[in-house]
């Protein structure tokens, strides 16, 4: 009797270091798991890129040539329903310039880029709209990010890129 | 005698235990300690080098707004003018003008190749200015932007870098 006593004791002194344990790793495992998956919102060179993107002139003529949107512009004019002079639509012209300009500049695959994510939304007090969403690679990990804003009529279009790592 | 010397002996090897528990427990605590620590320190680290590579791009881009660089036809402070760089780069005397080691501005999208001259501009792909020795140069997106001729003459903008390397902050 006193013999089994003793080895409950065991046990549950046993049971009570391996819970102290576990209980200490789940903790380590959460802070390391947090820190892995870190956003930064605020990121200079994304800032620099969506500035730069938004100043390029675009392959869509509106009203004469060679009137040439920017690309900033572009996207308000997508919003729109506008068409280039040229008969393509501007949304068209618009996916095929920023998918050209995202993939020269943000290379998924090779190297640290695992993927990347722009999105294009038209925000006002009474609506929210997204425009154009362009996606590749997949976003998990280390996420590095920045938005723009530009007005456009009753509103604002923010666009936004996401770069994972 | 014999019993009291025996229950003695089995609270001496309870004591023992129960140290060599807590120094187990204390030898455990530490290590994860000391990983954690290392590890944050590796974040400072990092966070360090994100820093200094933040303000290298900073200096880069401060670098693009300069009178030298600067494309004043349009309100646009995220541009420079590649017309302006092209000729920079023919002149000399302006190599030691920022004190830099390397200086560079390249085309992002559309892709160019080879380096630009009067006779391939601007269907070319970098305009080195300064190539002096290259550490890690810093670099900032940028628009260049050009008078382009065709369809009675506009100015157009394209994507770039810029590359800097040297004491920019006294440039």
């Amino acid at each position: 009797m006193d013999k089994n006593r003793k080895g409950q004791e065991e046990i549950v002194g046993f049971v009570l270091i391996v819970v102290i344990v576990a209980v200490v790793f789940l903790v380590l495992l959460g802070i390391f798991i947090r820190q892995d998956g870190g956003l930064e919102t605020e990121n200079k060179e994304i800032s620099q890129f969506l500035g730069s993107i938004g100043q390029s002139t675009s392959e869509c003529a509106v009203g004469y040539e060679p009137n040439y949107l920017k690309l900033g512009d572009l996207i308000e004019s997508c919003y729109s329903g506008d068409l280039c002079l040229s008969g393509k639509k501007a949304c068209d012209v618009l996916e095929t310039e920023l998918r050209n300009v995202l993939d020269a500049s943000w290379q998924v695959g090779e190297g640290p880029i695992k993927g990347y994510e722009f999105n294009s939304t038209f925000l006002s007090d009474t609506k929210e709209e997204e425009i154009k969403s362009i996606k590749k690679g997949e976003c998990i990990g280390s996420v590095r990010g920045n938005e723009e804003s530009i007005n456009a009529e009753g509103g604002v279009i923010v666009y936004s890129l996401k770069v994972c790592y | 005698m014999k019993t009291l010397i025996a229950s003695y002996s089995k609270g001496q090897i309870k004591i023992q235990q129960m140290a060599f528990v807590l120094v187990a427990l204390m030898i455990f605590l530490a290590l994860v300690a000391l990983i954690y620590i290392s590890f944050r320190v590796e974040n400072i680290k990092g966070d360090v080098e994100d820093l200094g590579d933040q303000e290298a791009r900073e200096l880069a881009r401060k670098l693009s707004g300069t009178p030298e660089f600067a494309f004043t036809a349009e309100d646009c402070s995220d541009c420079i003018d590649l017309d302006k760089v092209l000729v920079l780069k023919e002149r000399k005397t302006y190599k030691d003008f920022w004190n830099l080691d390397y200086l560079q501005v390249e085309r992002v999208y559309p892709k160019g190749d080879g380096e630009c001259t009067k006779a391939n501009y601007p269907n070319c792909g970098t305009i080195t200015i300064i190539d002096d020795e290259v550490w890690t140069p810093a670099q900032a997106f940028v628009s260049l932007c050009r008078w382009e001729d065709s369809k009675g003459g506009y100015f157009r903008c394209e994507l770039g870098r810029i590359y800097a390397s040297g004491d920019l902050g006294n440039g």
